[in-house]
């Protein structure tokens, strides 16, 4: 995880991108009990390339010339598999913008704040997610009313509404 | 441990899973993460040994 991160750091530092913050199960662990995943999902604000193309081509060769090796869609550091995720939509966008900034071992990062990872669950929308968004909201992992602006902001009240209904069961 | 009733049995469980939900709570990130890791190492190799156990079998 380590190497991931300072690779992630570097390639903010040499302009290949603006900003990244770990969302997914591993920024979800930053708050949580440790749930199962096999990768680290690093959300990215991307340089539109010349004509207005969007490319993940120069992160992943950067990444490369860092020592990761590119496997399928991942590029792996050690044990961990690293997933970029472009800015495909607003509320990614507000969630890498609104981070918190934090430390793993020593090494600063950034991770989705505990709101934010819910409403991305809640619109990801997999059985996985609402379980997720269930267990932020179970453990008192997560400001209700914060959350409950970012899910109107978004238009993602009803997927809000059934994930609670996980919670308070038939 | 020993148990003698239903009921040592069932305070024995609620007790341990209290217990291992204050461990994980109790964790930090770094901690949490490795775990992860091992739960993926454990998954290959039981992957891997299901696949030699099928492999014999063939």
């Amino acid at each position: 995880m380590q190497a991931a991160l300072r690779a992630l750091n570097q390639i903010v530092a040499d302009k290949v991108i603006d900003q990244y913050a770990i969302g997914g199960a591993i920024g979800a662990s930053f708050y949580l009990d440790a749930m199962q995943t096999e990768d680290i999902d690093a959300f990215v604000f991307l340089h539109p390339a010349p004509g207005g193309l969007l490319s993940l081509t120069p992160i992943y060769d950067a990444l490369v010339a860092l020592g990761g090796t590119i496997e399928r869609e991942y590029v792996r550091f050690a044990e961990w598999p690293v997933q970029i995720l472009p800015d495909a939509n607003d509320l990614i966008r507000e969630s890498i913008r609104m981070a918190n900034k934090v430390e793993y071992d020593g090494i600063p990062t950034r991770v989705f704040t505990a709101e934010h990872l819910c409403a991305v669950a809640l619109q990801t929308g997999r059985t996985k997610d609402y379980l997720r968004a269930a267990m932020f909201m179970e453990q008192g992992g997560v400001d209700l009313e914060r959350l409950g602006e970012i899910v109107k902001r978004h238009g993602l009240t009803d997927r809000f509404s059934r994930a609670q209904s996980i919670i308070k069961g038939p | 441990m020993r148990t003698n009733s239903d009921k040592e049995k069932m305070a024995y469980i609620v007790a341990a899973k209290a217990s291992f939900r204050i461990d994980q709570k109790n964790k930090s990130w770094e901690q949490r993460v490795q775990a992860i890791a091992r739960m993926n190492s454990a998954d290959k190799l039981a992957k891997a040994a299901m696949l030699n156990s099928t492999n014999r079998q063939k």
